[in-house]
């Protein structure tokens, strides 16, 4: 029966995916044609007539190297048709149309139906009713408040006004959400304990709608988020807490330089523009997905067999669908169109500079840490609760274990093999002996790389890495070029001025967080034995190969007080990236590019500020030594966090789910079912 | 370009010169001939400009390049659609829901 029903959605699922990029007037006397030089004027002259299947079968064999890009600002009547074609460099670029309001009701659909797949559990369904109105308002809020955002994206789009009885795009907006929560409060109400068992399907379905700013998954999370709230579920602590923040954010947000941020990869999970009614918005959708993943956590029963096949049949089709759309233009367009990827998949099998490969990832590096998670996660079941891998898992951890291998992530595999023979030490070695003879080992290891480190590279440069490039790229010497200013700067380093140089020539043009960091590094008093903040930091940086990134972060990151104690305020990454004028040393074709802080530590600075900070590694202190109830997934916890450290994962909702899974590992009270 | 002669029948009449029509390309020189049995014709293009014609085979140019004898332009209401399929869809699910839980008590 359920057999049948799921093969019923999922064939409504590809309809609803493919026959949109089919339909065509069949009767017209419009042909699609080969794509060569000679027909970008027909392609350019016949748009909205030819659709995406008819030219991708008209041009199968074709040598040229072509791609198929959304047009999104296109209207309904181009949907899935040619809108245009370009040539750059020696590639086809066929735009085909996607109209952000046609597409977010199909891409809604499309989810819906997938969610629809999972088998319903729960015994009592508890539906929120009228107040999914709410939510239903609070999401179309966000075409008002980033509406420079949605203008450029959707041909339909007006300014909000009164008069919204003619405002058909707000309307439309707004049916579709209704709709959407409609379905939701009947379908998630009754999959709520099972769900975090499919959660691992988050980095496949990655579930950024086309031409929105905005996720599916925090569009499921507020709807949990408000059930938690309002069925007295909430967490009095965390609210509070969270309260405050938001007064502080609201009272003392400095928002008077009007900037833009097009998203980028970050697309779906974070503030575009910088006013006060979508810093509103951001406060509240990230407290309903707080809410949401707490209420998970209350509700849901864990099911270890399940959970651990769909992250490894989601490992599997991580690669093959990334080596299907770096290899077809095809399956490149639709990866994004069906699974909502937040930026486009890789288009070739090469790897970038020699480097990473990051297939159907927006990023890499949160590729990487995905698939070291299912490896480490694999290996705790396999030794502590000896679950075998059958014949089919093991081939599938194969194209995971292969998929990790092309991240080329050094951090994630170094971390993974430390993390797997510290597991294996505490679980398979019975001999308290043993265990602290190989850890004296490991320790005197450490210290002797670390004594080689500092002997060879000298403290003082190790010490001083971080504020040099942190220098490079601030504001610094605006009379000359940067090789003028790079000069100037190791000189006045050489001749260790560098207090000069950041407080005296710097002054008031340079970031505030540099200043501090200089400040603390020239403090006044010394603890004997205990090394300086600063030298600390700029050590690590440099052994984790971030000091460049990280010098980049502090030369832009340049809060006031408030905003240094309390951050920008979630999701709000204007402030950081625009208010501090900088001169970056890059190559020039990397100086338009997105310089993220590279660390997810620091994404949290940045939103939530140090007291935000402190308090979030007070929690994961708490955790790992209070509230462990299942001591073997601090290994899972443990690895994430240190790879979290040099990675922007935390700005990418699905990596934020595996995070919240992990805690639940070790947090939860239920029994975890291993049969 | 795309000549349709289907199109350029049905807006610019039988062609009674005998005249094959074949695309003068960009030579600047170019001149219609006036045809007097021709009646002269208002073409408009997308943008609502407008241009008096004065030969089939003139007529047969300017169709060829996207101008057509109706200002009436085709723009499909894109924002109402999607609206009321939205709207749509909201209220049979509603009813749907509505009816099953009825059902079910």
């Amino acid at each position: 029966m359920t057999s049948t029903r799921n093969k019923v959605i999922v064939f409504i699922i590809l309809i609803l995916v493919l026959m949109p990029f089919w339909a065509h007037n069949s009767s017209d006397t419009i042909e699609p044609k080969r794509i060569t030089n000679e027909f970008i004027g027909y392609y350019q002259s016949n748009t909205c007539e030819i659709s995406l299947l008819e030219v991708y079968a008209k041009n199968i064999g074709n040598k040229n190297n072509i791609s198929y890009n959304n047009n999104y600002y296109a209207g309904t009547e181009c949907f899935g048709k040619v809108t245009g074609l370009d040539k750059v460099g020696d590639r086809f670029i066929v735009s085909i149309g996607t109209n952000t309001s046609l597409l977010f009701l199909l891409q809604s659909i499309t989810w819906l139906l997938v969610l629809l797949l999972i088998t319903p559990k729960n015994k009592k369904n508890v539906s929120l009713k009228f107040a999914t109105f709410f939510l239903t308002v609070l999401f179309t809020f966000q075409h008002i408040s980033e509406a420079r955002f949605y203008e450029r994206l959707n041909i339909y789009y007006k300014k909000f006004s009164l008069d919204i009885v003619d405002n058909y795009h707000f309307l439309g907006t707004f049916f579709i959400y209704l709709f959407i929560f409609l379905v939701i409060d009947d379908l998630l109400s009754k999959r709520e304990e099972v769900l975090i068992n499919y959660l691992p399907f988050s980095f496949l379905f990655v579930f950024t709608l086309g031409g929105m700013n905005i996720n599916f998954y925090l569009i499921l999370f507020s709807y949990l988020g408000l059930k938690n709230i309002l069925k007295s579920r909430n967490s009095f602590i965390f609210n509070s807490i969270y309260l405050v923040f938001s007064f502080v954010w609201i009272a003392t947000a400095n928002r008077e330089q009007n900037s833009f941020f097009d998203t980028d990869k970050l697309r779906g999970f974070i503030n575009s523009s910088n006013n006060q009614s979508s810093l509103i918005f951001w406060i509240i959708v990230f407290f309903l997905l707080m809410n949401g993943l707490m209420y998970l956590y209350k509700t849901s029963n864990i099911d270890i067999f399940k959970i651990k096949t769909n992250f490894l049949v989601t490992g599997f089709l991580l690669f093959v669908f990334g080596t299907l759309g770096s290899t077809s233009p095809l399956f490149n367009f639709f990866n994004n169109h069906f699974f909502g990827q937040n930026k486009r998949g890789i288009s070739n099998l090469t790897s970038i500079e020699g480097n990473t490969w990051r297939g159907f990832s927006a990023s890499a590096e949160s590729l990487g840490e995905f698939y070291g998670f299912v490896i480490v996660f694999f290996v705790i079941l396999y030794i502590k609760h000896k679950i075998p891998l059958p014949k089919y898992e093991k081939f599938m951890l194969l194209f995971v274990i292969i998929g990790l291998y092309r991240t080329n992530n050094f951090a994630v595999m170094s971390s993974l093999l430390l993390i797997i023979f510290i597991f294996f030490v505490e679980y398979s070695l019975s001999s308290r002996k043993y265990k602290t003879i190989i850890y004296s080992i490991g320790l005197g290891i450490f210290f002797l790389g670390a004594y080689y480190i500092v002997h060879n590279l000298n403290y003082e440069y190790l010490s001083t890495q971080l504020l040099y490039e942190a220098s490079l790229h601030s504001n610094f010497f605006t009379y000359t070029d940067n090789y003028g200013k790079t000069l100037q700067i190791e000189t006045l380093f050489n001749e260790e001025r560098i207090y000069y140089l950041i407080n005296i020539i710097g002054g008031d043009s340079i970031s505030s967080s540099l200043r501090t960091l200089s400040e603390i590094y020239y403090q006044k008093f010394n603890l004997p034995l205990v090394p300086n903040f600063v030298a600390i930091l700029s050590t690590i940086s440099l052994l984790i190969n971030r000091s460049e990134m990280w010098g980049i972060f502090f030369a832009k990151y340049s809060p006031n007080t408030f905003e240094a104690m309390f951050g920008y305020g979630p999701n709000q990454l204007n402030g950081y990236l625009y208010n501090q004028q900088v001169r970056l040393d890059v190559p020039l074709n990397k100086i338009t590019g997105l310089y993220l802080p590279h660390s997810s530590l620091l994404d949290i600075l940045v939103f939530f500020g140090i007291i935000g900070f402190l308090l979030g590694i007070i929690f994961i202190i708490n955790t790992l030594l209070y509230k462990s109830e299942n001591g073997e997934y601090k290994y899972l916890l443990i690895f994430l966090l240190i790879n979290i450290l040099k990675s922007d994962s935390m700005l990418y909702i699905n990596s934020l789910i595996l995070l919240a899974i992990s805690f639940q590992l070790v947090r939860t009270k239920k029994i975890i079912k291993y049969e | 370009m795309n000549i349709d002669p289907l199109k350029i029948d049905e807006i610019c009449g039988e062609n009674s010169t005998g005249v094959e029509y074949v695309d003068p390309g960009n030579d600047p020189n170019f001149v219609f001939a006036k045809d007097v049995n021709f009646e002269v014709l208002p073409l408009y293009d997308v943008d609502g400009s407008v241009i008096n014609v004065n030969s089939w085979f003139e007529c047969a140019h300017y169709v060829t390049g996207g101008w057509s004898n109706s200002l009436i332009i085709e723009y499909f209401e894109g924002d109402k659609f999607v609206f009321f399929l939205a709207l749509s869809l909201s209220v049979i699910y509603s009813l749907y829901t509505y009816r099953s839980k009825k059902v079910v008590q």
